[in-house]
């Protein structure tokens, strides 16, 4: 495993620089590319495209890697999504472009560089971020109420995925796969089945929201990024998601994403939305937040034992799954809140 | 098969204290993966010394709830099986204290701290 951050194979910059002056023009130039080194299963760059005068920084998002029973919806849809919720004024890196077969880049797309903070750490500790936190219930509200507000039919191309169909029987397949025994998944499954919200609306989720996709600066929010778990369903599933105890980072008494209760965060969404947040369906919603990290957890581990995939992050993330079922079952105890 | 000293947790301990000393100089891109394997390499040293003893824990939490229940779960495999057939319905309170106790003994080789006061090992 080398230590140096990995190289862009030369063929994939002279395919980039194809594809965009196929787009801008002959004259048009990719510079000072650097290697985004967090991600999952894409290549990412940043880079300038230089057009004359004209420099603008991009991101760069090349598929590299299909999972077998991918809870990810493809680039072709995120691309898509992202493009949805620009027309709806949902805040997200503007597309630029998505790769053609004359490309030949494969899977992905091109969108504009946001600049601001990701790292969950910097983000709920660090002073320069107090305003922002303070604006996080307010932002967030109207955030999510204008995306839940897009119409169904407009998003109706992820009306087939195994999320939007069935989110329970999504995550008993996929664990299914993996050939891992779970009691604690099937435990948490079996008071799902049996305490089902009743009225569940239907609308566009984002279906990963949480503090790590929130592109912000020193004021607040300015990009919603990272679209591949996008499906249709109950909004209260983007509360129980966010509220989860996994993505609080350590600050367990704010458990909105580690930034704030959840009592501003509620109030600020039913002000912008005219939909109230149903407390109980939120905390079933947060049940099955936990089975579905578990199960993405596994899924890590899978890739990596099996030789598809390896990392010692990945590693680390099979030794984790016990730390999420403890806080499932803690959850379901009522001890953890 | 008996090894020349020192033995494996001191080994892993070692490693794990290099790694620990490296990691703030070595490339920004890299440091994570550092603190990855320095979490595994003390994985690996806790379930060396205590995996026998959590495996026992877990196999006297499902005979229990095999007991309570009367319906036998030898292993992971069987319960997980069991719950999901919905066999274990009626006895859901115990297979849910009966599972906790398992995912404890989990918790106790992959990260003890992670542990509510309540779960935690009193120290003599």
């Amino acid at each position: 495993m080398s230590i140096q951050a990995p190289a862009v194979p030369a063929e994939i910059l002279a395919r980039l620089e194809g594809a965009v002056r196929r787009r801008f023009g002959n004259a048009a130039t990719v510079a000072n590319i650097s290697v985004a080194t967090l991600g999952g299963s894409n290549r990412t760059l940043l880079f300038d495209l230089v057009d004359g005068t004209a420099r603008r920084r991009l991101v760069f998002r090349q598929e590299t890697y299909r999972l077998p029973y991918s809870p990810f919806i493809e680039p072709h849809l995120q691309y898509q999504l992202l493009t949805l919720a620009a027309r709806h004024e949902v805040p997200v890196p503007a597309p630029i472009f998505e790769f053609t077969p004359e490309d030949e880049l494969d899977r992905g797309y091109v969108v504009a560089r946001v600049d601001g903070e990701t790292l969950p750490r910097r983000l709920l500790t660090d002073p320069r971020f107090t305003v922002a936190r303070a604006n996080f219930p307010a932002e967030a509200g109207v955030i999510l109420a204008r995306l839940h507000r897009i119409p169904l039919v407009e998003a109706a191309f992820l009306a087939d995925t195994p999320e939007s169909r069935d989110p329970i029987a999504a995550q008993l397949e996929r664990l299914d796969h993996y050939g891992e025994a779970h009691p604690a998944v099937e435990l948490a499954v079996r008071w799902l089945v049996r305490h089902a919200p009743a009225g569940q609306r239907r609308c566009l989720l984002h279906g990963d929201f949480r503090t790590g996709n929130l592109m912000m600066d020193e004021q607040g929010i300015r990009a919603l990024l990272d679209w591949e778990c996008a499906h249709l369903g109950d909004p209260m599933e983007e509360f129980g998601w966010l509220c989860l105890r996994s993505w609080r980072f350590g600050m367990l008494d704010r458990p909105a994403g580690g930034m704030c209760a959840r009592e501003p965060l509620y109030a600020a969404y039913a002000a912008a939305s005219g939909q109230a947040v149903d407390a109980q369906a939120v905390h079933w919603w947060e049940v099955f937040g936990f089975v579905r990290w578990i199960v993405l957890n596994v899924m890590q581990a899978h890739g990596h034992w099996t030789g598809a995939r390896r990392s010692p992050a990945f590693a680390a993330c099979g030794r984790n799954t016990c730390l999420i079922e403890y806080d499932l079952l803690m959850t379901l105890l009522g001890r953890y809140r | 098969m008996s090894q020349n000293q020192p033995g494996l947790p001191d080994i892993l301990r070692e490693v794990r204290a290099f790694i620990d000393a490296v990691t703030p100089v070595v490339p920004e891109q890299d440091r994570y993966h550092a603190m990855c394997c320095s979490y595994l390499l003390a994985v690996a040293e806790r379930e060396l010394t205590l995996g026998a003893a959590a495996e026992a824990e877990m196999q006297a939490a499902r005979e229990t709830l095999s007991e309570v229940s009367g319906i036998p779960c030898a292993n992971e495999t069987e319960l997980a099986n069991c719950l999901r057939e919905g066999k274990l319905d009626t006895h859901w309170e115990a297979a849910l204290q009966s599972v906790l106790l398992q995912v404890v003994a989990h918790v106790k080789v992959s990260k003890p701290t992670h542990l509510d006061s309540v779960h935690q090992e009193r120290v003599p």
